[in-house]
C-alpha cells in the first residue's frame, strides 16, 4: 500500500478535524432546535465528568433562563472543580448580576455547614472575580469557623475583596493626563494597563490579565499617575 | 515536566466521584473517553491566571506513576478541551475507587506551599 506523503497526511489531519468540528456544531445545532427539555439532560451531564466539558460548551449558547435552572448544579461544581473551572465560571457568569446575586445568596443559605478548606477557596475566587456582594456574608461565614485554616483565607481573601471595590481613579483626568503626555515614555505595560482600565476592567481582571499581583497593579498605577501629573505641570 | 496539584497541606485532593471520576454500581472506576481523574498543571502562571489558589503539591518531572496510572497532556495548549497546561491523572483500566485514590496518594507529591 503506498504510504501518504507528509502534506497529504496533513491535509488529511486537517479534513478530519473539520469534519468532527463541523459534527459537532450539527449536532449541538440539533440538540437545541429538537431536544424537548435540555435542563435534565444538562444537570446529568455536569455530574459526569466526561460529559461535562459538553455540558459547558452548550451552557455557553443556550438561553440564559437555562442557566438559571442550573445555577445550583454550576454554583456546586464552582465549589469543587479544578479542571473545567474556566467553564464553569464562565456559564455562571452568563447569568445577569441582578438575578445572580440573588441566587448566589440563595445558594449561601443552603451551603452545608461544614466545608472544607478547597471548597472555601474556590467560592471566595469566585465570588471576588464576579465582585459579588455576597463575598462579604461567605468571609463572615469563614471568619466563624472552628477550622483555623479556613479562618486564615478571611485573611487573604479579605484585601482582595476591599481591592474589587470600584477604583476610584478619575477616568477623565487620567484622559487629560495622558493626552498631554506626548513627551512621555510609555512602557507597553503601562499602556496595557491604563489601557484596561480604562476600559473599565476591575482591578482584579486586570492583575489577572497582566500576571501582577492586585497591589502591583495599584503601585504601579499610582507611579504612572505621580509621574504623570509631575510631568504635566 | 513537574505537575501541580491544589489540595490541603497534608495531600493533594485526590479524584472526587462525580467530580473528577464516575463509578459503576459495583465500585470500580469508570474508563471514559475522553479520560477523566485528578487535575494538575504544569504551569503554575496559567493556575494563578485561572485563580485556582490554595495548597500546591508538585509531582516531579519523570516521577513513575506504577502500571495502574497513566497521564494525559489534555490542555489547550496540546489542542485538548481543559486550559492551559492541564493533565489529567487517570486509570487507563477499570480498578477500585479506593485503590485509584491509595494509588494517587502514593506518587511522590511534594509540598510546594500556598499559591495566592
Amino acid at each position: 500500500m503506498k504510504e501518504l506523503s507528509a502534506e497529504d497526511r496533513d491535509k488529511e489531519l486537517w479534513t478530519v478535524l473539520c469534519r468532527s468540528e463541523t459534527d459537532f456544531y450539527q449536532a449541538r445545532m440539533a440538540f437545541l432546535a429538537l431536544v424537548d427539555n435540555p435542563v435534565p439532560i444538562l444537570r446529568q451531564a455536569l455530574k459526569l465528568p466526561s460529559q461535562r466539558g459538553t455540558a459547558l460548551r452548550v451552557l455557553e449558547v443556550v438561553d440564559q433562563a437555562i442557566r438559571e435552572d442550573l445555577f445550583f448544579d454550576l454554583m456546586a461544581l464552582a465549589t469543587s472543580d479544578h479542571s473545567d473551572i474556566d467553564l464553569v465560571r464562565q456559564a455562571i457568569k452568563g447569568v445577569r448580576k441582578p438575578r445572580r446575586e440573588r441566587l448566589i445568596r440563595a445558594f449561601l443559605d443552603r451551603l452545608p455547614a461544614q466545608l472544607e478548606e478547597d471548597e472555601y477557596r474556590r467560592l471566595f475566587e469566585l465570588l471576588t472575580t464576579l465582585r459579588s456582594d455576597s463575598v462579604a456574608t461567605l468571609l463572615e461565614r469563614a471568619m466563624e469557623s472552628t477550622s483555623p485554616e479556613i479562618r486564615t483565607l478571611v485573611d487573604e481573601f479579605q484585601p482582595i475583596a476591599s481591592s474589587e471595590t470600584p477604583l476610584t481613579i478619575d477616568q477623565a483626568e487620567l484622559r487629560s493626563l495622558i493626552s498631554g503626555s506626548h513627551g512621555w515614555q510609555w512602557t507597553e505595560a503601562d499602556i496595557e494597563l491604563v489601557t484596561l482600565l480604562l476600559q473599565g476592567h476591575s482591578l482584579l481582571d486586570v492583575s489577572r490579565r497582566l500576571d501582577w499581583s492586585t497591589a502591583e497593579v495599584r503601585a504601579r498605577l499610582e507611579s504612572i499617575l505621580g509621574r504623570l501629573r509631575a510631568a504635566t505641570t | 515536566m513537574d505537575l501541580f496539584a491544589l489540595g490541603s497541606r497534608g495531600s493533594p485532593r485526590p479524584p472526587r466521584v462525580g467530580v473528577d471520576v464516575e463509578i459503576n454500581p459495583s465500585g470500580l472506576v469508570v474508563v471514559t473517553q475522553p479520560p477523566t481523574g485528578a487535575s494538575t498543571f504544569a504551569d503554575r502562571a496559567i493556575m494563578r491566571r485561572l485563580r485556582l489558589t490554595g495548597h500546591l503539591h508538585r509531582l516531579p518531572a519523570g516521577s513513575f506513576l506504577g502500571e495502574d496510572l497513566a497521564v494525559l497532556a489534555d490542555g489547550s495548549d496540546v489542542g485538548g478541551p481543559h486550559a492551559a497546561t492541564h493533565h489529567t491523572i487517570w486509570a487507563p483500566n477499570p480498578i477500585a475507587y479506593e485503590r485509584l485514590v491509595e494509588l494517587y496518594l502514593k506518587l511522590p507529591w511534594q509540598y510546594w506551599g500556598v499559591s495566592r
